[in-house]
């Protein structure tokens, strides 16, 4: 860079300015040091949002019945059984699988009746895909094997008054229109903290709901993965095993409300982002102006000696250049520490919402405390943010010193 | 030394300026030829037409009427990039004042337009301190404007009109901010490239003592040439 002498002009125009040059690089480091923050707090929002939604149930990853996504009919039966099940749990990277399948009845205790949609799960699995039900408030949970047995959540025994080792009447309709009747025991009550999610956790072996529907098989598998930004990936994978026609989809096609919902608040924030660019950069613009505008004659001077509008473009924007590389290297150095420290510690959102309740949204118990995103991504955003704003501000200017009149060098101003 | 290539010439070349309605007739038909390894001065009062011509000479307007050719190029038939392109190329300026970038050393700033002529890092130094030699300046190649006083700041510039070989060099008063000696040494300089090196000069001046350097004098008054001298003795 320094070997050139219009390279040189140019950082040395910046350095002659210096107080005008600090000033652009703060205000840049600010804008995009807060965007930084902003980036780094709604990634970590939008993967916990969505480890959220998956450990609430929905999976990552999810095979279903071909046709379901369109009809969402509980009654299909996928063509996987025990050995893709297998297979499946057999994928590097994948945390659990986990089969389930349902049947909507009428539990009964004494005079008391609710409806309910019944989960035909595998205890063995379930809990690790469903966090729900990893803590049992009283009793236990599932045992692999069982029969005859039901977890439910704390508003749903309320409803029917049921205490542990209760037994609990329930009648469904079954494939062939009959009507089919179990006994099933209450071996354990889940309390989530948020009632809403209570009233529908009604859990129980799959052979029971597959006794009560008249249907055998699963529904769905459900997959919870390791690492958020490898569901593409691993969808691929499983999508590539023996699966009979089964379809594999991820948690957006499952929920798209949940991803619409995650796209339209990165639109709002990237809008609020672009318009903390858009007040950095027209201040970066009017000093690059400045910067122009006073030196009119030396580019008038340089102008009549032959400097072509190209030249003069190159040397203004080299100064734009520079700005966002040091404003970059600037808010990285403010916002990095940061997020790193918030990464690490977490923001608790009950600092800002004060309640007993837990935090549901839209059926999924959020957790209180998330962790915004901290890595190497942040170097090539900074540059990115900075660069955009410093480059596109200097445009104008560039543009408006290549109109310099180089006639205007042998003009002497008196 | 008796055909010499013309490097600049003028053919009935009129100028007008419009101010709104006001309009002033800066040039009105001049004819002049400039030979290669001419030394003119160009004279006349204030407002007659010197700096008009000079910018005209040196491609940085366009006449109203008339034809300009410099170095065998018809001006009128350049665009704003190739009269860019002939200035880099062919000519050479020194203006009265505000000559140098002030960021850049006197050898960057002569350095400067031989990278805009693509002249490669090593030569391109090389030549600029060769120049600033002969000028007796290499003492002063690494200083910056302000380093330097109001006399070395016009050598520097004529050093670096001269650095590309130019065929011409157009300077407009360069002794007008200078005091008498260092207007004396400037034009010594000048006078140096030209009678070692043939560079062909053209400038204006009120001053009679740097009048007395030239070995040709163009009389301006009210945009007309009113005289026009050779002097073989100086
Ligand atoms: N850009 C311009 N717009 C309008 N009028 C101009 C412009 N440039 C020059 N003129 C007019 O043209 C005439 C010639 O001006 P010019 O600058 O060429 O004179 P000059 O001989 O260089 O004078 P001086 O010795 O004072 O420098 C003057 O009347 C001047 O006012
Ligand atoms: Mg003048």
């Amino acid at each position: 860079m320094t070997g050139s002498v219009s390279a040189r002009y140019a950082l040395r125009s910046l350095v002659r300015n210096g107080r005008r040059t600090a000033l652009s690089i703060i205000g840049v480091a600010v804008g995009v040091g807060l965007g930084l923050l902003a980036i780094s707090m709604i990634r970590g929002a939008d993967s916990m949002t969505i480890n959220a939604a998956a450990g609430g149930g929905m999976g990552h990853l999810r095979v279903v019945p071909a046709g379901w996504t369109e009809s969402r009919d509980d009654d299909l039966r996928l063509a996987s059984g025990a050995d893709a099940l297998a297979a499946i749990r057999g994928v590097e990277g994948i945390a659990v699988a986990s089969p389930r399948a349902r049947v909507g009845g009428l539990l009964g205790l004494g005079t008391r009746a609710a409806h309910a949609e019944l989960t035909g799960v595998d205890p063995s699995t379930e809990p690790q895909a469903l966090r729900y039900v990893r803590d049992v408030s009283a009793g236990r949970y599932l045992r692999a094997g069982e029969r005859g047995a039901i977890v439910i959540g704390r508003a749903l025994a309320d409803r029917l008054g049921a205490e542990l080792d209760d037994e609990l009447v329930v009648t469904a309709l079954d494939a062939g229109g009959e009507m089919q009747s179990l006994l099933l025991v209450v071996v354990g009550v889940v309390e989530t903290g948020s009632r809403e999610i209570d009233a529908g956790i009604a859990q129980v072996p799959l052979a029971d709901v597959e006794q009560l529907s008249g249907r055998d098989g699963f529904a769905e598998i459900t997959i919870v993965v390791d690492d958020v930004t490898r569901i593409d990936a691993l969808r691929q994978r499983v999508s590539g095993l023996e699966l009979g026609g089964d379809e594999v989809v991820t948690w957006a096609e499952v929920a798209p409300e949940l991803k619409q919902n995650i796209d339209s608040k990165a639109g709002f924030y990237n809008v609020a982002i672009m318009v903390v660019l858009l007040l950095v950069l027209l201040g970066v613009a009017s000093a690059q102006l400045t910067g122009v505008l006073e030196r009119r004659k030396e580019f008038a001077v340089l102008a009549a000696i032959g400097m072509r509008g190209v030249h003069l473009v190159r040397v203004v924007l080299t100064e734009g250049v520079a700005i966002g590389v040091a404003a970059a290297g600037l808010a990285l150095l403010w916002a990095g520490p940061i997020a790193w420290h918030l990464a690490q510690d977490g923001i608790d959102l009950r600092t800002f919402w004060k309640s007993d309740e837990g935090m549901a949204f839209a059926g999924v118990l959020i957790e209180p405390v998330f962790y915004p995103v901290f890595g190497a991504w942040l170097v090539p955003t900074a540059l990115g943010l900075s660069l955009l704003a410093t480059v596109l501000a200097s445009l104008y200017p560039a543009w408006f010193a290549t109109k310099t009149d180089p006639a205007l060098a042998l003009r002497v101003d008196r | 030394m008796t055909s010499k290539p013309y490097v600049a010439v003028a053919e009935g070349v009129t100028k007008v300026f419009k101010n709104g309605k006001l309009e002033v007739q800066a040039l009105r038909g001049i004819d002049l030829s400039i030979e290669a390894g001419d030394f003119v001065a160009l004279v006349g009062p204030s407002g007659s037409g010197k700096t008009t011509l000079l910018n005209l000479l040196g491609a940085l307007d366009q006449p109203t009427s008339g034809e300009v050719e410099l170095v065998g190029q018809r001006l009128t038939k350049l665009g704003k990039a190739q009269r860019a392109k002939l200035r880099l190329g062919s000519l050479g300026f020194v203006f009265q004042a505000y000559n140098l970038v002030p960021v850049l050393t006197a050898a960057e700033n002569v350095e400067f337009v031989l990278e805009l002529q693509g002249v490669g890092k090593a030569q391109r130094r090389a030549r600029a301190l060769e120049v600033l030699g002969e000028l007796g300046l290499a003492e002063l190649a690494d200083r910056r404007p302000n380093e330097l006083s109001g006399g070395q700041q016009q050598r520097v510039a004529v050093a670096r009109a001269v650095a590309s070989r130019p065929k011409l060099v157009l300077a407009d008063e360069p002794t007008a901010n200078l005091d008498t000696d260092n207007a004396e040494q400037l034009m010594q300089a000048m006078e140096t490239l030209h009678d070692e090196h043939g560079v062909t000069f053209v400038f204006s001046t009120h001053d009679p003592r740097v009048v007395a350097h030239a070995s040709r004098v163009v009389r301006l008054v009210d945009g007309k040439i009113t005289s026009d001298e050779r002097r073989e003795e100086r």
